[in-house]
């Protein structure tokens, strides 16, 4: 990797110089990996009770964490992979608005993160009744 | 004039002689109007064997890009004070083999732009061979893939992306948004040979809208949103097919050449 | 199969997780709701079909980024993997639910 230059796997987690949806993207690709770990652990735990015990609660708030973040995120992708709500094309002008990353698509951007907090929020409210937090 | 002094973190690496790359540094003097190439051509004076590119110096050849601070830039474009350190770091542009110091090989990238036909395709060769006329093309099909068409191939857009910095069979942003230029053409008729080459295991889909492309792009070029339009082209193709008003021939037979004005 | 086909059914399998998913969890977690016997075990199936599809081809695609020249090996490789984990699965969904 060095002869070529290339920045490899960790610059898949390097979003410190670049946009929001840099960090999403990482962010996306983290909790896909988690979630896939989670179903493996999920299906332990209901076919070998004893060996894998439920922990009740603690792990389901990581799942709903993950889960909310990666179908919010992934609700968005949909639709603008699509093609839809991107924006339209234009002359460029100086001095350059920096693209996709302005306008409609932020805008969209911003609704989806907001749609995240809210479903994680019902859940968690759901998961804290069942754990007998609260009544 | 404001002065300052500002010290430079120079990249250097001479693959026939160096077993490994090593940094130099040196003070340049800088005033509000010094662009990163002015400092590096003035450390040329200093160590005449920093290997640089550049070209125009004013923004329009796409030779001078390089890790500036850690993000990809052009350096006659960049203005130093612009920065806000007091120390710059200049690596050579990520994601391209490195001949010497800062200058990289861009042949991988040209042969990918090559490999999806960067040209206009028609069947009406007698024509093209020899034009009698214009092809009509009206505003708004101009404004489908003029911001598009903008691209000074400078290589920025590689540098950022995160899937070629894994994957060194990945199209890449500048050879898929010049791809989408040219299916938006309404005067090209080769949209199914290019989406054929697109549409693979490397092609538009390794691309996850992480948009750092169209974050560095120095042009406003916007690599990331033609990107998310070829994959809706596709999609639509297969759903209810992607259909293109073609154009019509506008004759000017006062710009033809006759035949006995030919010089021999 | 062409990659934008195995993209469609991505998103596809993505909003059918999205509906059957939100069941599964109301019904496991919300008291007094009417999800149980026939219609539950439909919905999990239906969930875990998508559920591995949907997994099986996102990590296919992380791994053809990171292993560019072996595409076809590792796309054979997560097949067979996913069959296997598949009907395991299922098999285990049938047995406990019942």
């Amino acid at each position: 990797m060095r002869k070529e230059n290339r920045g490899g796997v960790f610059s898949w987690f390097d979003f410190r110089n670049y946009s929001l949806e840099r960090f999403l993207y990482t962010m996306h690709r983290v909790s896909g990996i988690g979630l896939v770990i989670w179903i493996a652990i999920h299906t332990m735990q209901n076919a070998f009770p004893k060996l894998f015990p439920f922990m009740y609660g603690w792990e389901y708030t990581i799942l709903l964490l993950l889960l909310s973040f990666h179908a919010a995120n992934g609700m968005r992708l949909l639709i603008t992979e699509l093609g839809f709500l991107l924006g339209k094309t234009y002359r460029p002008v100086y001095p350059y608005k920096m693209g996709v990353i302005y306008g409609t698509q932020k805008k969209f951007t911003i609704v989806m993160l907001l749609i995240f907090f809210m479903i994680f929020l019902v859940m968690f409210y759901y998961l804290m009744l069942n754990m007998r937090v609260i009544t | 004039m404001e002065e300052r002094w500002i010290l430079f973190k120079v990249f250097r690496y001479n693959p026939k002689v160096d077993k490994f790359p090593h940094w130099d540094g040196f003070r340049v003097k800088v005033d509000r109007g010094t662009t990163v190439l002015d400092a590096l051509l003035r450390i040329k004076e200093e160590d005449p064997t920093l290997a640089v590119r550049y070209s125009c110096r004013q923004s329009i050849c796409g030779s001078c890009g390089m890790m500036i601070n850690g993000k990809p830039r052009l350096a006659c474009y960049t203005r130093v004070l612009s920065l806000g350190t007091d120390m710059v770091e200049v690596a050579p542009l990520k994601n391209f083999r490195i001949i010497k110091d800062l200058v990289v090989d861009f042949s991988d990238f040209f042969k990918k732009e090559r490999s999806i036909y960067p040209f206009i395709i028609r069947s009406d060769a007698e024509e093209m061979m020899n034009p009698t006329g214009a092809y009509k093309q009206t505003e708004e099909e101009l404004l489908k893939y003029l911001e598009f068409a903008d691209c000074i191939e400078c290589g920025c857009c590689y540098a950022a992306c995160p899937t070629t910095a894994t994957d060194p069979l990945y199209l890449g942003p500048q050879a898929l948004n010049k791809a989408y230029r040219f299916i938006m053409d309404n005067r090209d008729e080769g949209a199914k040979l290019r989406l054929s080459v697109v549409d693979s295991d490397h092609g538009c889909w390794r691309c996850h809208f992480a948009a750092s492309c169209s974050n560095v792009c120095p042009k406003g070029v916007d690599p990331a949103k033609a990107i998310q339009f070829l994959k809706g082209v596709i999609m639509r193709e297969k759903v209810i097919g992607f259909k293109k008003e073609g154009t019509s021939l506008i004759k000017m037979p006062h710009c033809v050449q006759k035949e006995d004005q030919r010089s021999e | 199969m062409k990659e934008s086909n195995l993209m469609i059914l991505h998103y596809a399998t993505a909003l059918i997780l999205i509906v059957t998913g939100s069941i599964h969890l109301m019904a496991n977690n919300i008291p007094d709701i009417g999800i149980h016997g026939p219609l539950y075990l439909a919905n999990m199936l239906i969930f875990v079909s998508a559920l591995m599809y949907h997994a099986m081809n996102g990590v296919r695609v992380i791994l053809i980024e990171l292993v560019p020249t072996r595409s076809r090996a590792i796309s054979y490789i997560i097949l067979v993997i996913g069959v296997i984990a598949y009907l395991y699965i299922v098999s285990l969904v049938i047995t406990l639910v019942r």
